[in-house]
C-alpha cells in the first residue's frame, strides 16, 4: 500500500468537499493500492497540521469549523506559513484551492511555485495561477519531474480537460461554449421566472449557488480564465487580458422577454476563433438549433471545431462535491504515478 | 463493534437547557450500554410555529427564535457556540430581505430551527459522551425540488447514508444530524414536510441497514385511541409497517404518511416509539399471528364523519362482522362500510352525533380500555 501525504491549501467548498471525498471514498483508494493521508489544511486565517496524518475523526471535527475558522481549533496555528507546514509535514502532493485572483494570481501563484520548488506534486482547481503563468508553472513542474494537474479548472465537475488534452493531433479551429455555471444558472432563472438579472443574481447568492461577490462570474472573468486555460491546453495560447468581456448586468428584463417571444435564449457564450483571431466572453441570443441553447442551469457545454469535425462536450460545470471529486481524481492520478 | 441505533429526539423533548442536557444524557446512556446512536434532531418546541409566523412577515418572530437558541447555546456551549448559532441566522435573514419566492424562502427559514437545534444538542452530547460529529442533513438527504414537501430520492441518498454509517462505525462516534431537512440537485435547502424528522430517521435506518429506530417523544407510545375523546387509551405494543402506514393515511396522531415510506421500500428496521423511560410501541415488518387484529380506533369528521378501526387483517370478514355487531347492538346508525382488499382497516361511516359513542363502544369491545 502506497502512503502519500497531502496538504490542502484553501478550505472553502471544494477543499471541504475534497476532504469529505477522501473520507467517503477511502475504500476505493485502498482498492487502487493507495492511502492518502491529509497532513495539513490551510485556510485564509490559519492552518492545522499533523505529520503522521489526521485520523478520520479528526478530519470530521475540522470539517465542523466555519469558513475561515480553522484558527478556532485548539491545535491550530493562527497564521499561514507554508514553509513551516512543509518543514513539519513533508507533503508529497499539494492541493491548491485558494480563491482565484485575476489581478495578481495570488496567493495561488506563489503557493504553486513554492510547492513545486519544494518537490511536491500539485493538483489545483484555482484558475488564476494558470492564467498568469501557465507556461512557467508547467515548465517548472516538468523540469523537476513533478506533475501539475488542473482538470477541475474547466467544467470542474467533469474530465473535459483530460479529453481535450488527449486530442493532440487535431487542429482546433474554434472553441465555443458555456463555461461559467453561475452565469448560466442566473440566466436560466431570469428566463424561467422572468426576473431582472440583478434579482436572479441576488437569489442565486442567497441560495448559495453564487459567491457573495459574484462579479468574477457574471462579469466574465471566470469564463475568460477558462478560455485561457483551454487555449493553453490546445497549444494555441490566448492572453487573458486580450479576451473581450461583456457583463450579464447589462441585460434587461425586456430583452429577456423579447428573446423568449422569439423562441430564443440569452447565454453567456465564451469563444475563441483561431481563424479570425478573436476571443471573447459575450452575451448571445441563441436559437434552439444551437447546441448551446440546450445547456441550461448548472450544466456547461463546449463545441470544439477541428479538422476532423465538431465535438460537443456537456456536463455539470461545478458544485463543491463534484469539483472535489475531479480534484480527488487528479490526486489519485498523481498517486498512481508514484505507486 | 457497537450496534447502531437511530434516535430521533422530537421537539416536544427540547425546550430549555435542562431538556437538551436530558437528551444528551439519554444518548450517553445508550452509548454506555454499548450502542452507537445516530441522533436525528428536531427543532425546539414551538420553534417551527414561530418561524411560520416569521414567514407571514413578522420578522420579530424570527429574532425571538434566534434569541431562544442563543440563550440555549450560551448556557450549553458558551460564547463560541452562541456565535455559531447567531451566524446561522444570517442566511435566512438575507433570504427574507431578498424576498425570495415563498416555497424556497420557507425552507431556508424553517430549516434554521433544526440547524440551530443540532448545534446546541451536539454540544451537549459532546460534554456527555465526548465523541460526537455534526453532519449536515443537506449533504446526506437528497431530495427533489418540491419545496416544503420534498420527497427523498433514495438512490442518491443511499450512498451518502452508507458513508454516514461507515463514519460512525469506523470512528466510534455519535453522529448528530438535523431531521426534516434535505437539499435538491442544486444543493438548495429543502424540507420534508409534516413528520419530516421521523422520515429522516426511518430513511437513515432503512438505507443504512440499521436494525432499530427510536422516535423519542413525550408520550409512552402510540395510543389505541385519542385520549382527548375522554377514553382511557392503551399503548399499542406492536404494529406492522402496513398498520402504521394505514394509521398515517387516516391521520392518526403520531403518524405521518411519509414516516414509514422508506420502510415499505427498504424493510428491516424496528421503529420504537415512546419517551426516554418507556418505548411502548414497536413498528415492525411482520407481526406474529397473536399480534394481529384491531389496534387503534380513530375518529374523523372530514370529509365525511367516520370511525376507523385499524389493525392487520382489519378488512377480513370476521373483523367487519364484529364491528357491525358491536355498533348495531347499541343502535349506532351505519351509513356505509369500507374495507378494501389488502387494507388494514375497516371504515364505518355514520352521522356525526354517533361518533363519540361508536368510538367508545368499538374501543371497549375490540381493544379494551387500559387496565381492563
Amino acid at each position: 500500500m502506497a502512503e502519500l501525504k497531502i496538504v490542502v491549501v484553501g478550505f472553502g467548498n471544494v477543499g471541504r468537499g475534497l476532504v469529505k471525498t477522501l473520507l467517503f471514498k477511502s475504500d476505493r483508494l485502498t482498492r487502487y493500492g493507495v492511502n492518502i493521508n491529509v497532513v495539513g489544511i490551510v485556510d485564509s486565517k490559519g492552518m492545522v497540521y499533523k505529520p503522521e496524518g489526521f485520523r478520520p475523526v479528526e478530519l470530521l471535527k475540522i470539517l465542523e469549523t466555519p469558513r475561515s475558522g480553522l484558527g478556532s481549533l485548539e491545535a491550530a496555528k493562527r497564521y499561514v506559513d507554508l514553509k513551516e507546514l512543509y518543514e513539519k509535514t513533508k507533503p508529497d502532493i499539494h492541493v491548491e484551492l485558494t480563491p482565484a485572483n485575476y489581478e495578481t494570481g495570488e496567493p495561488g501563484l506563489s503557493n504553486i511555485r513554492f510547492a513545486l520548488n519544494e518537490g511536491a506534486h500539485v493538483a489545483t482547481a484555482n484558475k488564476s495561477p494558470l492564467v498568469f503563468d501557465f507556461k512557467g508553472l508547467t515548465e517548472l513542474a516538468r523540469s523537476r519531474g513533478l506533475v501539475l494537474k488542473y482538470t477541475a479548472t474547466v467544467m470542474g465537475a467533469s474530465s473535459f480537460l483530460s479529453l481535450l488534452k488527449h486530442m493532440k493531433l487535431q487542429d482546433v479551429y474554434s472553441v465555443r461554449g458555456i463555461l461559467n455555471t453561475t452565469s448560466n444558472i442566473v440566466l436560466s432563472l431570469a428566463h424561467e421566472k422572468l426576473v431582472e438579472v440583478e434579482r436572479a443574481v441576488e437569489e442565486a447568492i442567497v441560495l448559495g449557488i453564487a459567491e457573495r461577490d459574484p462579479s468574477i462570474d457574471i462579469d466574465g472573468y471566470d469564463a475568460a480564465a477558462k478560455l485561457t486555460i483551454i487555449s493553453n491546453v490546445i497549444g494555441k495560447p490566448v492572453d487573458f487580458k486580450s479576451i473581450e468581456r461583456v457583463s450579464l448586468r447589462g441585460l434587461s428584463l425586456r430583452e429577456v422577454v423579447m428573446a423568449i417571444k422569439e423562441g430564443k435564449a440569452w447565454k453567456q457564450v465564451s469563444s475563441i476563433d483561431y481563424r479570425s483571431q478573436k476571443a471573447r466572453v459575450a452575451l448571445e441570443k441563441v436559437e434552439p438549433g444551437d447546441l448551446l441553447y440546450h445547456v441550461r442551469g448548472a450544466m456547461n457545454g463546449v463545441v470544439i471545431e477541428t479538422d476532423t469535425g465538431s465535438y460537443f462536450f456537456m456536463g455539470k460545470g461545478g458544485g463543491g462535491v463534484e469539483t472535489a471529486h475531479t480534484v480527488a481524481n487528479d490526486v489519485l492520478a498523481i498517486a498512481l504515478r508514484e505507486v | 463493534m457497537r450496534a447502531l441505533v437511530v434516535v430521533k429526539i422530537g421537539g416536544s423533548n427540547l425546550s430549555n437547557i435542562d431538556s437538551y442536557v436530558r437528551a444528551a444524557g439519554y444518548v450517553r446512556q445508550l452509548y454506555e450500554a454499548g450502542l452507537l446512536p445516530i441522533v436525528v434532531v428536531s427543532a425546539a418546541k414551538g420553534v417551527t410555529d414561530k418561524l411560520l409566523v416569521a414567514l407571514q412577515g413578522d420578522r420579530n418572530a424570527f429574532y425571538e427564535v434566534v434569541e431562544l437558541y442563543s440563550e440555549l447555546a450560551r448556557g450549553i456551549g458558551g460564547e463560541k457556540l452562541e456565535h455559531e448559532v447567531r451566524g446561522l441566522a444570517e442566511v435566512p435573514l438575507k433570504a427574507m430581505k431578498a424576498g425570495l419566492e415563498r416555497p424556497v424562502l420557507g425552507d431556508i427559514v424553517l430549516s434554521y430551527g433544526e440547524k440551530a437545534s443540532k448545534l446546541v444538542l451536539s454540544s451537549a452530547i459532546e460534554t456527555e459522551v465526548g465523541r460526537v460529529v455534526r453532519v449536515d442533513a443537506e449533504e446526506v438527504i437528497k431530495t427533489g425540488s418540491n419545496h416544503g414537501d420534498a420527497s427523498i430520492i433514495y438512490e442518491k441518498t443511499e450512498p451518502r447514508v452508507e458513508w454516514l454509517v461507515k463514519t460512525a462505525s469506523e470512528n466510534n462516534v455519535v453522529i448528530v444530524i438535523e431531521g426534516f431537512i434535505g437539499s435538491d440537485e442544486k444543493g438548495v435547502t429543502t424540507t420534508l414536510g409534516r413528520g419530516g424528522s421521523d422520515l429522516t430517521a426511518t430513511a437513515i435506518a432503512a438505507l443504512g441497514g440499521i436494525g432499530e429506530v427510536r422516535l423519542i417523544t413525550n408520550v409512552k407510545g402510540v395510543y389505541s385511541v385519542d385520549p382527548d375523546l375522554g377514553i382511557k387509551p392503551r399503548v399499542v405494543k406492536c404494529l406492522s409497517y402496513r398498520e402504521a402506514d394505514e394509521a398515517a393515511r387516516h391521520g392518526v396522531k403520531r403518524f405521518n404518511a411519509k414516516t414509514f415510506e422508506p420502510l415499505l421500500f427498504f424493510p428491516g428496521p424496528v421503529v420504537r416509539i415512546g419517551d426516554y423511560e418507556h418505548l411502548g410501541s414497536s413498528v415492525m415488518r411482520e407481526l406474529g399471528e397473536g399480534d394481529k387484529g384491531p389496534k387503534i380506533v380513530h375518529a374523523s369528521l372530514s370529509p365525511y364523519p367516520r370511525v376507523v378501526v385499524i389493525g392487520e387483517d382489519g378488512s377480513r370478514l370476521r373483523t367487519i362482522r364484529r364491528v357491525v355487531e358491536v355498533l348495531e347492538s347499541e343502535d349506532v346508525e351505519i351509513q356505509g362500510l369500507e374495507a378494501g382488499v389488502g387494507r388494514q382497516s375497516v371504515v364505518v361511516y355514520m352521522p356525526k352525533d354517533y361518533i363519540p359513542r361508536a368510538v367508545r363502544l368499538l374501543h371497549k369491545h375490540l381493544i379494551g380500555e387500559a387496565g381492563s
